[in-house]
């Protein structure tokens, strides 16, 4: 059976058009929301700047198209139909993980569509800008590399989801797992899960959680702590062993009292022979393909294409993390340097005069001090810290209980990072006295 | 003539007209048993097999057919061995279950086996004709009587010209003229050396068949 087939008659159903639809809706959301930076009239910084959410929002309706596809193929008893035509099991199977990854790929094509639409409304909103932003959309080629990678990532989600409505069988059961499988990592889900430690260890090592791991770099989860650069060879093994646990599930070997087996015409079959070897060794090729490519952009790019990719993905940024200097972990030192009442350290600035006498006095006299999660940060060169007072600091009428300070950071060419200069302290929240915030 | 016979473990497989042998199939579960079925089917020849509800009748068919795992036993379509990982070729079925796309027109579900079986939209037509579904042909499967669903699983089921048919309860929710014109069609079938097994609980429709019966009862043929 063709997986264009399959892949004809999903696209026909409402339900997986709904989907499309939600995630057309999705990309323009995202592509629209602040803080944007813009490319060509909006459109390719829209993509760049939502893009990422596929692996968190994307993954829900991928998943679900997908699964709902490898699904209803049996709840409906068309697997028992096609197979009366002739096609083996395997084969079925087959196709329906490829027309499962073509799905994922229509479905981020129609995220894409979605992103131009909203980048490009939000760039002429903005004043019916349309000129190209070389840093937001980067060398053609490197962007490609990052989009690459992220559609090798959603074949493999979507493959990976229609084995798992596959095995289901049932619509309701595949809708219900898959969205308990990519649900924790939306952002607003993993804020939630981080709270439970257990839950975070067995989410990290999910198929999706080792997915996002191995596609991100990271490690797997949308929360604080997680999005920090991580190894991806361990991840990339526990994704291999979900796939092939799938594999092996959906084409089990002959169980020995089957016919085949235990018939005195027919001699004892291995596993690969009653299997079909040749649709296996397709679908071990494309697995293979796919977990390759992934591991292989994730794990050993070459510098020339780690620099296209986005900035928490790139070996400096790892290099440097794993060196103790990475922008977040030198003004973490800065700041308990100056927490402890002494001076920071002269190997953490990049000039004498980065931090000045007044920062310093707020850190010090500031109650709590919080910096930003690496999650939150737009760019590594710049470290948002917030300082909260117990006791709040008058001016005039109103008292202000929260500072901001702004920690503007640069590279040696030893690819440390260095604090050059702190904005701030700035008044974030207050209240008049007597009176409303 | 209607005759009623016994499926025999005994029989040998010596010709080449066999259509479907099936030797000994069991499958048991922990709760029950249901076997073992010997069951030999020849070309030119319609086979009805008679029992009363949960006798057997649609398992010893899905077990012939591989969709089933057996326990102990064997198949064989057309002299080549059946099981869940070796489907049968040349086999047209239709079972109580679905099978289909509720969403998709019933062209298109029949495009979808078409495209399996390598057979052109002509044919696709010319089944949709011969069941009496053209003018429905474009409707959603899901607007379809239960009816005119079973008339699209016998067009499925023709759709390659399968010399071995399997129906089961093929005349469920037919209305009379229909079921005239299936028997027809079988007789048909049957006289260009064909051959069909058929499970039923519709006397008249066997007995227009003329049909050997083989009495399926407490999970086994006897």
């Amino acid at each position: 059976m063709k997986p264009r087939s399959l892949v004809h008659a999903a696209l026909a159903r409402p339900m997986t058009r709904a989907l499309l639809l939600v995630m057309a809706a999705l990309g323009c959301w995202y592509a629209w929301s602040p803080g944007t930076s813009f490319g060509l009239g909006g459109v390719l910084g829209g993509w760049r700047h939502a893009s990422v959410h596929l692996l968190d929002a994307g993954l829900v309706p991928v998943a679900l198209a997908s699964a709902l596809m490898g699904s209803t193929f049996r709840e409906r008893r068309v697997d028992e139909a096609v197979r009366m035509a002739g096609v083996a099991r395997s084969t079925l199977v087959s196709s329906v993980v490829t027309a499962g990854a073509v799905l994922g790929l229509i479905v981020l094509a129609a995220f894409g569509a979605g992103c131009a639409i909203g980048g490009m409304v939000r760039a002429m909103a903005n004043g019916g800008s349309w000129w190209a932003d070389a840093g937001a959309v980067g060398p053609p080629v490197r962007a490609l590399v990052v989009d690459l990678r992220l559609a090798l990532a959603i074949a493999l989600a979507g493959g990976l989801a229609a084995l798992v409505g596959w095995l289901a069988g049932r619509d309701d059961i595949a809708a219900v797992i898959v969205v308990g499988f990519t649900a924790p990592y939306l952002e607003q889900g993993a804020a939630l899960v981080v709270r439970v430690p257990a839950v975070v260890g067995v989410l990290s090592r999910s198929p999706v959680g080792a997915l996002r791991a191995v596609t991100l770099a990271n490690g797997g989860l949308a929360a604080p702590g997680f999005e920090r650069p991580a190894s991806v060879g361990l991840s990339a093994l526990v994704l291999a062993v979900w796939i092939l646990l799938g594999v092996m599930v959906a084409l089990p070997r002959a169980r020995s009292g089957t016919v085949a087996t235990r018939s005195r015409s027919t001699p004892r079959r291995t596993s690969i022979a009653t299997m079909g070897g040749a649709s296996v060794a397709v679908v071990s090729l494309v697995v293979i393909v796919l977990v390759a490519s992934t591991m292989t952009f994730g794990a050993l790019a070459s510098p020339a294409i780690a620099r296209g990719l986005p900035w928490r993905w790139q070996r400096s940024w790892r290099d440097a993390h794993r060196a103790g200097w990475a922008s977040d972990q030198v003004v973490d030192r800065a700041l308990d340097d100056l927490r402890a009442g002494g001076d920071v350290d002269a190997a953490l600035v990049n000039r004498s005069q980065a931090i000045s006498p007044e920062v310093a006095d707020a850190v010090r006299r500031a109650s709590r001090v919080e910096r930003q999660p690496v999650s939150s940060m737009r760019a590594p060169d710049l470290v948002e810290v917030r300082l909260d007072f117990d006791e709040p600091i008058t001016s005039g009428v109103t008292a202000f209980t929260v500072y901001g300070l702004r920690v503007a950071l640069v590279t040696g060419p030893d690819g440390h990072w260095r604090v050059d200069g702190v904005e701030g302290p700035v008044a974030v929240q207050g209240h008049v006295r007597g009176g409303g915030s | 003539m209607t005759t009623e016979t016994t499926a025999t473990t005994d029989e040998v497989d010596t010709t080449s007209e066999t259509m479907l042998r099936v030797e000994g199939m069991r499958i048991a579960t922990r709760r029950r048993s249901i076997g073992p079925f010997d069951l030999r089917v020849s070309a030119g020849e319609l086979v009805g097999l008679v029992g009363p509800n949960g006798s057997g009748k649609t398992t010893l068919l899905r077990l012939a057919l591989g969709l089933d795992p057996a326990t102990t036993g064997s198949s064989r379509v057309h002299g080549r061995p059946v099981d869940p990982w070796h489907p049968p070729h040349r086999v047209g079925a239709v079972f109580e279950a679905d099978g289909w796309l509720p969403w998709l027109s019933g062209r298109d579900n029949l495009t979808i086996f078409a495209e399996v079986h390598g057979v052109d939209g002509v044919t696709v037509d010319a089944q949709l004709d011969d069941v009496g579904l053209t003018p429905a042909a474009d409707q959603a499967v899901r607007q379809y009587s239960r009816g005119m669903r079973q008339r699209l699983a016998i067009a499925r089921a023709q759709l390659h010209s399968p010399p071995l048919l399997i129906l089961d309860e093929p005349t469920v929710a037919l209305d009379p003229a229909a079921t005239g014109w299936l028997v027809e069609v079988l007789a048909d079938h049957v006289e260009s050396g064909g051959a069909a097994v058929i499970a039923s609980h519709d006397d008249a429709f066997l007995g227009a068949l003329d049909a050997r019966r083989v009495a399926v009862e407490h999970g086994r043929c006897g």
